[in-house]
């Protein structure tokens, strides 16, 4: 009997598959549920209860105890926006990782602010010991993309917040969510993002930010929130302060769903650290990834010496059925730290749902694609 | 007699209805009435005799709220 492989690698672009209990939570939502706080029957009262549950288990995720202080939003760029947006940059001056993603780029040039990259090895991993207090000079805010998408290189966030002492940090958490250790309070994070669709297996149209002092942002959307309704004014407290309209209520009883359902890991991580190790060492691809394989998430890209990016991409699906993304991935200041701008690269990703059998599948793939 | 227990927002009604359920307190989620406030939200009905009991669980929750004595 033949087992069926998993081939789907790009779950760094979004997850696949999602626990059954997904759809099942979401047309539960459909055929039965209500709005969010806005009345007292139970068919709004049954989903208000759904969404704050959610938030509460999303502070247990992200290791914070003020659940309050977490708000939805549509995914991890809308909440960008808003803290970007939201912030008050009196020297209009960030330090950036060098593996940032345009979430991250593109708000922060549409104000004009000026861009400085943080001190890294090769492979972009911050070196925290070179964070000199000159270098921190008028920054208003330091930005760290925890895992990157490109090459997977887990960022040590914990020691760059207490190397930046009392400047705010922002922490871009799309890749690490679900996959990576993230505790927001005892690392001291200022603003976490986060999004529910990759590493928690949830729907797309889910996410949101964790704001550790609500009156650091000013809001960027207003509406109604079910609350101080006499006002003109948007309320001051949270989550309401960021969460004016109705929120994706169908698409948050799918990310609760997932998270509660999520498998344990499939596969080993000696498994799959081999597989880069000995791409890594074949003379005829190019790989992206930690140098130090500690610093190694489920994300690593690659791409064969002598032939093109997306020609790699096409013939790994087509030959192989190796469905995978090929380019910048949105993230061309990542691909000039690493000397891969502007080809890009062809990116795999893992999820739970992966097995070793699977992980070895891929690498037999990518060494018959080369060749 | 009943006593109605009002919270900052939707947030704060749910997380008060998980402390107020988990001390066995007879609860009932209500419309904030038009009346005593202009919110179009919830408000927790409870009777006045759990009063104490459900005021030490709030205030251990550190979850803001006012009340009132419904005659």
């Amino acid at each position: 009997m033949s087992i069926q492989l998993n081939k789907y690698f790009d779950n760094a672009c979004t997850s696949f598959p999602k626990p059954n209990e997904v759809a099942e939570y979401m047309v539960n939502h459909l055929k039965e549920g209500g709005s969010y706080g806005r009345a007292a029957y139970s068919r709004i009262i049954n989903s208000t209860r759904i969404v704050e549950e959610t938030r509460d288990v999303i502070g247990q995720l992200i290791g914070v105890k003020e659940v309050s202080n977490i708000a939805f939003d549509y995914n991890a760029t809308s909440a960008i926006n808003k803290i970007i947006n939201g912030f008050s940059f009196k020297h209009k001056k960030v330090l950036v990782s060098p593996l940032e993603h345009n979430a991250i780029m593109r708000p922060l040039s549409a104000l004009g602010i000026d861009i400085q990259i943080l001190p890294h090895e090769s492979d972009g991993f911050i070196r925290v010991d070179d964070i000199q207090p000159s270098l921190l000079r008028n920054v208003d805010m330091v930005i760290v993309n925890h895992v990157s998408n490109v090459n997977g290189v887990i960022q040590p966030v914990a020691k760059i917040k207490e190397a930046i002492k009392d400047i705010p940090i922002l922490v871009d958490a799309s890749q690490s969510i679900g996959k990576v250790n993230f505790l927001a309070n005892d690392w001291n994070i200022d603003y976490a993002v986060f999004t529910g669709h990759k590493g928690l297996l949830g729907p797309t149209g889910t996410g949101g930010f964790y704001v550790k002092e609500p009156s650091s942002l000013n809001y960027t959307i207003s509406g109604g929130t079910g609350s101080n309704s006499d006002s003109f004014q948007m309320p001051t407290f949270m989550p309401d302060k960021f969460q004016a309209g109705t929120p994706n209520i169908t698409g948050i009883y799918g990310l609760l769903a997932a998270i509660k359902y999520k498998p344990a890991n499939g596969w080993d991580r000696e498994v799959f650290l081999a597989i880069i190790k000995d791409l890594f060492s074949n003379p005829n691809i190019e790989v992206q990834c930690a140098t130090n394989s500690e610093n190694q998430s489920d994300v690593f890209s690659a791409y064969p010496k002598n032939g093109d990016v997306s020609g790699f991409a096409h013939n790994l699906f087509t030959k192989h059925g190796i469905e995978v993304r090929s380019g910048l991935h949105c993230s061309p200041l990542a691909h000039k730290t690493l000397g891969t701008f502007p080809k890009g690269s062809v990116r795999f990703s893992l999820s739970s749902y992966h097995s070793n059998n699977d992980i070895k599948y891929l690498h037999e793939s990518i060494l018959n694609t080369i060749e | 007699m009943k006593i109605l227990l009002f919270f900052q927002n939707t947030h704060a009604v749910i997380k008060a209805e998980k402390a107020i359920n988990s001390k066995g307190i007879e609860y009932q989620i209500m419309p904030v009435p038009t009346n005593i406030s202009a919110e179009c939200g919830m408000c927790i009905e409870i009777n006045s005799a759990d009063y104490p009991i459900a005021q030490e669980c709030l205030e251990q929750e550190a979850i803001t709220f006012q009340q009132i004595l419904l005659k």
